[in-house]
């Protein structure tokens, strides 16, 4: 199996190669029979890492421990689950999962554009090729995952039991997914600009692509951030690590290119631009996986030192050049034909949004590369942790929040002052009263009572909005209220598709703005004692010790809580000492910590074990974490948002043909 | 303007937190030029040199680097999960009048957050 595993990597190398350099080949002498061969051949890729994944797959299940990675990353313990999640636990596997996937989204590129985009078709095929080309290289020279024992052990080192969490099954292949569907639109975009169609074909090829990048992303980047929370026991779920950042820099660059797009399918500007963030966003996705992976920058989880971040950092650099040197021979070809109306026209607002997206992502870059800049440049290694980050982001945050809110509201083009003033007076009446209700309710610190209007603002223009789609619809088609809310919804999926992202993201800002009010405390007690801490009491009522499997020992301990003096129920924080068996055999003890959280929508009570002593006292740490729950309901409301906007639309063909037939 | 405004904050940003990376022996030979100043130290956990009184959670410890130089660390918080001998970690924090690494944080860089943990425990 592992033999035929192996083979099909080295073989997916060649077929890889050829996709890359035959359709340009084809191309150039016109000879479409050879495009056709190489579109072949990348599925070929796809089928020969198919192939690669199941004999990786069976090697985990089965528990072959002559392989390296198998040994390194399972044991007989380990629960079936977590063995096959095994496949992207290590950075090997993960390189194969990442080929597998952008096979699976090439063949899909492929089928869905057999009549389409012909002329386009070479060069994605080419450049699709080259970014698999990596991977395979990395697979057959840099990371083999099915290398081979020194010798036969009888059983596995085991999963980090840290990793030992279902956000682990989910996060990294989200992530992965998100990154690699980005390939995409760079494919799309690269490919207009080598065959200079420069109208917007590409655009609207991927633009499903792109959000659904964007959603992967989105999601990929909560679950990591919630199984922080839950598992690492630190009781927060963002430390600004380099390898967070890494995720999150594409995103905020994505999120500004899914803007900008509009302005120019709408009114064809903007041009150069969009095809710069494509290429900014693609290289990030590809910067981040460099840096986590190179030990260029040293975090808290970065991977063993191997050669797989030279081969990033090589195909890196590529991607700079290539994309540069289109976009500058090109740009004088994409000069906009329409010009700005108004500084208040929607288009320069979301201008505007995208520049400080744009800043947004260089200062978390500037942040998270600021030692190596400092070495450089002072020959000193300078790091800048978390406040450098919350003291930029924060403005930056709140600026973009308050966008959410204004974009929306400009007409396109110029608009009246009459225009504004009706658009803007209610929502504005309504935050001024909810500003002052906050106010009187104990929020009297700046920083937290201008987000929370803010929230409020940016809340009341969606609602109203929404609210003002329905009478109208509920009028001209003589429907009730809720049939015109769903008809409203469905028929224009993606403008109400983005309206709920925005809702989303007012309510994950309601959920970071917690984090100011957050408070902790910690202490040692015997049975019997209590904790206090704001309007909770716990009291520490007993621990229970058992010994669930050989590679295991749980010590649970129950705390009574109470709040306002009234009982709510028990936590039950663990300490759990997991057993890792080394290459002899013998047991290594590791122990993690389950902490146990209480929640409710106004905060989160978050209780660690920390240690017990030999006098039965023991040692905890307990968070009050305000209103957290509403980051993750904000989250996936953005993502039932972005859902909503990629769902087939027939009316929004058909507007988009009648808008085009009457131009 | 926005431009200017995002550079502003970056640039305080980097005044107010920076905080300088040394190794045990580039901090071992400054001595008390280094004192108050806030540093991050990178090193390995010394074999055997691990105190902890969990009740009071205060832990001390020695790091040591390549150069086999080492630095006696204090540490009152939370011992993280992963801590243990040989072990790579990070302390931030300040070198006291005591001549000792008064942390105010301690990372434990698990080799990876995907990679296995204790890898001291393979052969070689």
């Amino acid at each position: 199996m592992n033999e035929i595993g192996e083979f099909s990597l080295l073989l997916a190398l060649f077929f890889a190669t050829y996709a890359m350099v035959v359709p340009v080949i084809g191309d150039r002498l016109g000879k479409w029979q050879m495009v056709a061969s190489a579109e072949y051949a990348l599925v070929v890729v796809f089928g020969l890492h198919i192939t690669a994944a199941i004999c990786l797959l069976v090697a985990l299940y089965s528990g072959d421990f002559t392989l390296d990675y198998v040994y390194s990353y399972t044991n007989r313990d380990l629960n079936w689950l977590y063995k096959l999640s095994a496949f992207w636990a290590g950075q090997k596997g993960s390189l194969l999962f990442w080929a597998l996937i952008l096979g699976f989204f090439a063949t899909i590129v492929l089928l869905q554009n057999r009549d389409r985009n012909r002329t386009l078709m070479p060069y994605v095929v080419s450049i699709i090729s080259a970014t698999l080309l990596l991977f395979c290289l990395l697979t057959v020279f840099s990371a083999p995952v099915f290398e081979k024992m020194p010798f036969i052990p009888s059983d596995g080192h085991g999963l980090n039991p840290m990793l030992q969490n279902p956000g682990m099954i989910f996060h990294p292949p989200t992530l992965y997914i998100g990154f690699v569907a980005f390939t995409i639109p760079f494919a799309f975009a690269m490919s207009a600009m080598i065959t200079r169609n420069f109208g917007d074909i590409w655009i609207r090829t991927t633009r499903r692509w792109t959000i659904f990048s964007w959603l992967f992303l989105t999601i990929g980047n909560l679950l990591g951030a919630n199984w922080a929370y839950v598992e690492l026991g630190w009781g927060g779920y963002w430390a600004w690590d380099p390898v967070e950042n890494a995720s999150f820099m594409p995103w905020l660059t994505c999120t500004a290119f899914l803007h900008s797009v509009m302005i120019q399918e709408k009114k064809d500007m903007l041009k150069i631009w969009n095809v710069t963030l494509v290429a900014i966003t693609f290289a990030l996705t590809i910067f981040g996986t460099f840096i986590t992976r190179s030990g260029l920058i040293s975090s808290v989880h970065s991977f063993g030192k191997t050669t797989v971040g030279v081969f990033f950092g090589l195909f890196l650099i590529g991607v700079i050049i290539f994309s540069t040197y289109l976009i500058i021979t090109r740009a004088s070809d994409l000069k906009s034909s329409n010009e700005l109306d108004s500084v208040l026209s929607r288009e320069a607002s979301f201008m505007f949004n995208n520049l400080v997206l744009l800043g947004a992502a260089f200062a978390v870059l500037w942040g998270t590369i600021f030692p190596v800049i400092s070495e450089l440049i002072r020959g000193q290694k300078i790091t800048v942790g978390p406040p450098f980050f919350n003291q930029v982001m924060v403005p930056i945050g709140l600026l973009l929040l308050l966008l959410t809110g204004l974009c929306p509201l400009i007409a396109w083009r110029k608009s009246t002052t009459i225009n504004y003033l009706k658009n803007f007076i209610v929502p504005i009446a309504i935050t001024f009263i909810g500003a002052i209700t906050i106010l009187f309710n104990g929020i009297t610190e700046p920083l937290p009572l201008a987000s929370f209007t803010i929230c409020i603002f940016v809340g009341s223009t969606i609602v109203i909005e929404i609210m003002r789609g329905i009478v109208s619809r509920a009028k001209t088609a003589e429907e009730n209220y809720i049939k015109a809310l769903i008809n409203l919804f469905w028929r224009n999926k993606r403008r109400y598709g983005g309206y709920i992202v925005h809702l989303g993201v007012v309510f994950f800002f309601v959920g970071l703005t917690g984090a100011y009010y957050n408070t902790e405390t910690e202490k040692t007690i015997s049975p019997g004692e209590r904790i206090e801490i704001k309007n909770y009491v716990l009291t520490y009522y007993k621990y229970d010790y058992t010994k669930p499997n050989e590679t295991l020992k749980k010590l649970k301990a129950t705390l009574l809580v109470e709040r306002d003096g009234e009982k709510v129920g028990y936590v039950q924080p663990e300490r759990n000492i997991h057993f890792s068996k080394d290459i002899r055999g013998r047991l290594a003890p590791q122990p993690t910590s389950e902490v146990a959280i209480y929640t409710t929508p106004k905060e989160d009570l978050y209780v660690i074990f920390a240690s017990l002593n030999e006098d039965e006292s023991a040692t905890f740490k307990v968070h009050i974490n305000p209103l957290v729950f509403w980051v993750w309901v904000g989250g996936y409301i953005m993502g039932f948002g972005s859902i909503l906007a990629i769902w087939p639309d027939s009316r929004e063909k058909k507007r988009f043909l009648a808008r085009h037939a009457e131009a | 303007m926005l431009v200017v405004a995002i550079g502003y904050l970056i640039f305080t940003g980097v005044q107010v937190s920076s905080s300088y990376y040394y190794t045990v022996s580039e901090v071992v030979s400054m001595g008390n030029k280094v004192q108050g100043a806030s540093l991050r130290l990178e090193g390995k956990v010394s074999p055997g040199s691990i105190q902890a009184d969990h009740g009071n959670l205060n832990l001390e410890f020695d790091i040591f680097d390549d150069s086999e130089k080492s630095m006696p660390v204090v540490y009152k918080g939370i011992i993280p999960d992963l801590f243990q001998e040989n072990l790579d970690v990070v302390v931030e924090g300040t070198v006291g009048q005591d001549g000792k690494f008064h942390a105010d944080r301690l990372l434990t860089s698990c080799p990876s957050k995907y990679e296995a943990a204790a890898q001291d425990t393979s052969p070689n």
